[in-house]
């Protein structure tokens, strides 16, 4: 206590701490383990980020009172361990001081200190006026008193509410009239649900892409006749597309107290919601190439929110770890050694702790290591990292861009496959872009040859993985094909792999190649991967569309994918891309009973109908009967809109109104037979909704 | 730690009370209160009486426990109409095995509900008469205040049944016209799922060729009325044909007020479009605003004329619309910038299009007549000619005072531009 007591004079009067500086890994870790020292720590690095800010306050009325709260165990360690900050943190510090301000006492409780901290790092960004932070703290704190949130708000630490705290627009602040204060009321009192229904909360809000006057949503009149909306309630009533469904639904479970956020996909705006303290759940969500309107790390994927909320809930551990951070920064230029060991420390604490990561082999390389200690810092990262390996790939990558270029040729791909050989058995936890990993790996690599070898072996590391064999391929054949004296040698590395005979000029080759690939890149649901591989595979397919009569709309099957039930002998996945798209392709499953497929839609969709064709009937078309036809939204919950008794050459099943917002369609013999399915086309027509 | 909530005890309480292994048990001689969804119906259909359900979470809702003891206050219940089923939806977020099986059979109890709390109010068949979602709509939570709505939502009902109740006794148009009144009471198009579907089979069945409007009035469009038009006709400047599809809805005596708004608002969108109806998009507006001025289309409509045709005022300036025929007096009120005596300059500049503007003469008029006057002749456009107004207020203005000057542009009135109005400096403060 009484160092506590030194500790904060010196930094109320903004004077040098006086302690013993550290001089060793046992004086490092004392410090770290010691409460008062600890915190002494906590409010150097506070001072640190402020800069002569807190010497202007500390001569303002009640200045002195602030720092002392600032510097208190309760403040400055969690605003510092709640997720990445904002430098300059001038702008934290104004937004927290105007909150105490207006509530000082109020802060006393520590659901309002939270909900303050949580404020003022949220108002610490361009995008997040300072002088608003007042107003988004007394919302939520006088609707906590009111009794009107999720009661799970009171559990929520600091980080926690921070997802909470950014109520807005594409993760900024809206001024008056958008996603604002008024329509996070609105919100609460018109949208509560029990937590999980937020992630369908966004379909309260009509789709439309013109409003009732015929203005479209992508020019400015879509919403300027309705200035007497809150803006919450104008969506509900006047509509919107994915960004303003989106944003409803994110701020309705936001404005309620629990954390979500909105999300950037291809063409596409999704959101988020936390349906448990380790669980966000994608709303809306078209794909997994998601950008995050909202991170409490630098990164904005999927991957770092997963990864994120793992390591800031580990809260001791992530305290340790900070706190050593602080030394190594604290130490960079005066004792650079000490600042590595306060590194490894810092990593020791959490291993998981990825922008620590990050930090900590910046810093190294920095330093010009030898190859030697870069390969002992490669494989401890991998180590660490291995089971998030788009998180991994972010930290070894900068060691693979300093190593590669001082190691023997001999000796490069077996180094760049060792990341490979470590994520082979990991699936996720989520699909990233896997071929920014395999396009800066080749780069490293200067010659084509050497690039051809790295992707064989990248290849053989890959062949047995669910989740990265087929993007792989994919990526192989965008890199490897456009050349045809490349593509012989691309098929014949292909050949290799799958130990049977190939060559460019040979559909063989490329049959034997894409095969696995395809039915790879289904079952892992990699749409990006099954078009790109279905597309290369253009030349087995008919090239003029098959003849059948179309629904109004658009062809929401085309961009799609098609996953079977089980293939067999007689399938050909090269074919099944086809399925979804106007020529036709074909399938075929092996025998089982409740055979059948599954399609994703290229576009989420409102359908006017399907055509479905059983290759013209037949005297193989029975092996269909009966069938029957479900969609739905998420793949898990499904609506039976046909069955069939009769075989026939295909089918055409009217839908209008009755499939209003359907991603998945699934085709299936609904009897006890076990028996072969096989279909040549899948057409869904409707309105797109995305 | 679980939450506290007191009520959640008392429903549970007078729920085990009350259930017996019919799930239906009868507390008062009207009101029966049903264990589950299933039990509700079948007993709404064995007594063809109406469902009411509160939607509450009692482990997660706080807003929803007063809700919950006004529903089991004796009072309420006592207050109720004859013949009620009475069914509480406890949606809970951690329910334990019991409450687990009760949400299994309550499965199937959809409703369009927006929010909890909620009540619902359903006929014996277990179709939506009204819903009212969240504390907003369904406004106090006393007993006495849900009694309101309930007996709201059961005239609806009532009205409902007269009006298929004489449907039954006629034929042909008089039968549609009657199920068609029957479905606009309840004011909610077929309905929750299509519930009412079949009302429309029987409409469009006694009157295959719609002399009674209601067939349309169930197929009309909507918002999608705009868009369609757009996409069908504009879009291949098809606008004789686009205009007769309006005139075929307009002739519709059925339509509702919104639905003749949004006719309106498709009005507006085909003119907009077309060149030779151009000035057809105001009316088209005014109309819309005419139909139901207070409603939320109407004040759209008020809204998107403002934005269009903006007044002519000292702020905004003027605009081509601004101009009648030959020369326009104009009248703005400058009460805001004429606060005292003194020295006034009034500047008319031209900002934009093909014509200058000619002024003869500007004036400001308050209650007691002619404030200060400059008659002098001036104009601004590509070069400004004597456009400065100056006048002299030697008294303190009375009441709202006006700028009236005469104003011409020329043949197509092309021309805007802005008005700025200053207080000159004094002699005294110049030194």
């Amino acid at each position: 206590m009484q160092f506590c007591a030194i500790a904060l004079f010196s930094w109320i009067t903004c004077a040098p701490l006086v302690s013993a500086a550290p001089t060793d890994e046992a004086s490092l870790t004392a410090a770290v383990d010691q409460p008062a020292q600890r915190l002494a720590s906590a409010v150097a690095e506070l001072k640190r980020l402020s800069g002569p800010l807190l010497d202007q306050i500390a001569k303002e009325p009640n200045g002195e009172r602030f720092l002392a709260f600032l510097f208190s165990e309760n403040v400055a360690p969690t605003l510092l361990n709640s997720g990445s900050i904002s430098e300059p943190f001038d702008q934290t510090i104004q937004s927290l001081l105007s909150i105490w301000r207006a509530d000082a006492s109020g802060l006393s409780d520590p659901h309002e200190l939270s909900t303050a901290l949580a404020t003022a790092l949220t108002f610490s960004e361009k995008n997040w006026p300072a002088e608003q932070a007042v107003a988004r703290y007394s919302y939520y704190r006088d609707s906590r008193r009111q009794g009107l949130l999720h009661p799970s708000f009171d559990k929520l630490l600091t980080w926690e509410k921070r997802y909470v705290m950014r109520g807005g627009g594409n993760g900024s602040h809206n001024a008056a009239n958008g996603w604002d204060n008024a329509s996070l009321v609105w919100l609460r009192d018109n949208v509560k649900l029990p937590i999980k229904d937020y992630t369908g909360a966004c379909w309260q809000a009509p789709y439309r892409l013109n409003n009732v006057f015929g203005d479209s949503i992508h020019g400015a009149n879509y919403y300027l006749p309705f200035g007497h909306y809150i803006h919450a309630e104008r969506v509900r009533e006047i509509g919107g597309v994915c960004g303003s469904l989106s944003h409803y639904g994110a701020n309705a479970a936001i404005a309620n107290g629990i954390p979500a956020l909105t999300m950037g996909e291809p063409g596409h705006c999704a959101y988020a919601v936390r349906t448990a303290a380790d669980e966000w759940t994608p709303a809306y969500s078209l794909s997994w190439e998601r950008g995050l309107h909202c991170s409490l790390w630098p990164q904005r994927t999927w991957t770092s929110l997963v990864l994120q909320n793992k390591v800031l809930a580990e809260r001791y551990a992530h305290e340790r770890s900070a706190a050593f951070l602080w030394q190594a920064r604290a130490l960079k230029n005066s004792a650079p050694d000490l600042a590595e060991d306060a590194y490894r420390l810092a990593l020791e604490s959490q291993p998981l702790h990825q922008p620590a990561w990050l930090e900590a082999v910046k810093f190294r390389l920095e330093r010009k290591p030898d190859a030697a200690s870069c390969r002992s810092m490669h494989q401890a990262a991998l180590a660490s990292l291995k089971e998030y390996p788009e998180a991994a790939w972010d930290v070894i990558s900068l060691i693979e861009a300093y190593l590669v270029p001082l190691l023997p040729e001999a000796e490069k791909i077996p180094f760049l496959t060792e990341y490979h050989k470590a994520i082979a058995k990991i699936e996720g936890p989520v699909m990233w872009h896997f071929d920014r990993c395999l396009k800066e790996q080749s780069a490293l690599l200067g010659i084509i040859e050497a690039k051809l070898a790295h992707f064989e072996a990248v290849l053989s590391c890959q062949t047995a993985s669910k989740s990265w064999f087929a993007p792989t391929i994919a990526w192989g054949q965008a890199e490897f094909t456009k050349d045809p004296a490349l593509a012989e040698k691309f098929y014949a590395a292909l050949g290799r792999a799958f130990s049977s005979s190939t060559a460019g000029e040979n559909p063989d080759g490329l049959r034997a190649a894409l095969r696995p690939a395809i039915l790879s890149a289904a079952e892992s649901n990699n749409v990006s991967a099954f078009q790109t591989l279905g597309q290369a595979a253009k030349s087995f397919l008919p090239t003029s569309p098959i003849a059948i009569e179309p629904f109004p709309g658009d062809l929401l099957s085309s961009g799609g994918l098609l996953k079977l039930s089980s293939t067999s002998g007689w399938d050909a996945p090269e074919m099944h891309w086809g399925v979804l798209e106007p020529m036709g392709g074909a399938f075929h499953t092996d025998r089982q009973v409740h055979a059948g497929c599954v399609v994703r839609l290229g576009k989420l969709g409102d359908l006017s109908g399907l055509v479905i064709v059983n290759a013209g009937g037949g005297q193989n078309g029975p092996r269909q009967i009966p069938l029957r036809v479900s969609v739905s939204e998420d793949g898990t919950q499904w609506k039976t809109v046909f069955e069939a008794t009769e075989n026939a050459p295909h089918w055409r099943i009217p839908l209008a109104g009755k499939a209003t917002r359907v991603q998945f369609i699934k085709c299936e013999r609904s009897d006890d037979r076990a028996e072969f399915f096989h279909l040549t086309a899948i057409h869904a027509y409707g309105k797109k909704l995305q | 730690m679980p939450l506290d909530f007191r009520s959640t005890r008392l429903v549970l309480a007078i729920t085990s009370f009350a259930i017996s292994l019919t799930g239906i048990t009868t507390l008062h001689a009207a009101a029966t209160i049903a264990a589950d969804f299933p039990a509700a119906k079948q007993a709404a259909a064995t007594a063809k009486a109406d469902i009411v359900i509160l939607v509450v979470g009692s482990d997660w809702c706080k807003p929803s426990i007063p809700y919950l003891d006004a529903w089991n206050h004796p009072t309420f219940q006592q207050s109720l109409p004859d013949s009620l089923i009475l069914l509480t939806l406890d949606r809970k977020e951690s329910p334990d095995p019991a409450a687990l099986a009760l949400a299994e059979k309550n499965k199937d109890c959809s409703l369009p509900t927006r929010s909890v709390p909620a009540l619902a109010y359903l006929d014996s068949q277990g179709r939506v008469i009204a819903t009212y979602s969240g504390t907003p709509e369904l406004g106090a939570p006393t007993a006495a205040n849900l009694t309101t709505l309930i007996k709201k939502a059961a005239q609806t009902r009532e009205i409902r049944d007269k009006a298929w109740a004489r449907a039954d006794q006629l034929q042909n148009i008089r039968r549609a016209e009657y199920l068609g009144v029957g479905l606009a009471v309840m004011n909610q198009g077929l309905g929750h799922q299509n519930a009412y579907k079949s009302i429309l089979d029987d409409i469009k069945k006694a009157d295959p060729q719609d002399k009674s409007g209601y067939t349309a009035k169930y197929s009309f469009p909507g918002h999608n009325l705009a868009p369609h038009i757009l996409d069908t006709f504009v879009k291949d400047k098809k606008f004789k044909e686009a205009e007769a599809e309006l005139l075929r809805w307009h002739r519709n005596p059925q339509l509702s007020p919104e639905q003749r708004q949004q006719l309106h608002a498709a009005r507006f969108a085909l003119y907009r479009a077309w060149p030779e109806k151009s000035a057809m998009v105001r009316t088209a507006l005014e109309d819309m605003v005419k139909e139901a001025p207070a409603s939320d289309l109407g004040l759209s409509a008020k809204n998107y004329l403002l934005e269009l045709y903006p007044p002519l005022t000292l702020e905004k300036g003027w605009r081509p619309l601004h101009f009648e025929k030959g020369r326009s007096k104009w009248k703005i009120d400058v009460t805001s910038a004429i606060t005292t005596p003194g020295t006034y300059e009034l500047t008319f500049q031209y900002t934009q299009g093909a014509d200058a503007l000619q002024i003869f003469g500007a004036r400001l008029i308050d209650r007691q007549g002619v404030l200060a006057s400059d008659g002098h002749e001036g104009s601004t456009g590509s070069q400004n000619k004597d456009n400065i107004y100056r006048f002299e207020v030697k008294r303190r203005p009375v009441g709202t005072i006006y700028l009236s000057t005469e104003v011409d542009a020329g043949e197509n009135d092309n021309s805007q531009g802005t008005f700025t109005l200053k207080l000159l400096p004094s002699k005294e403060e110049k030194k």
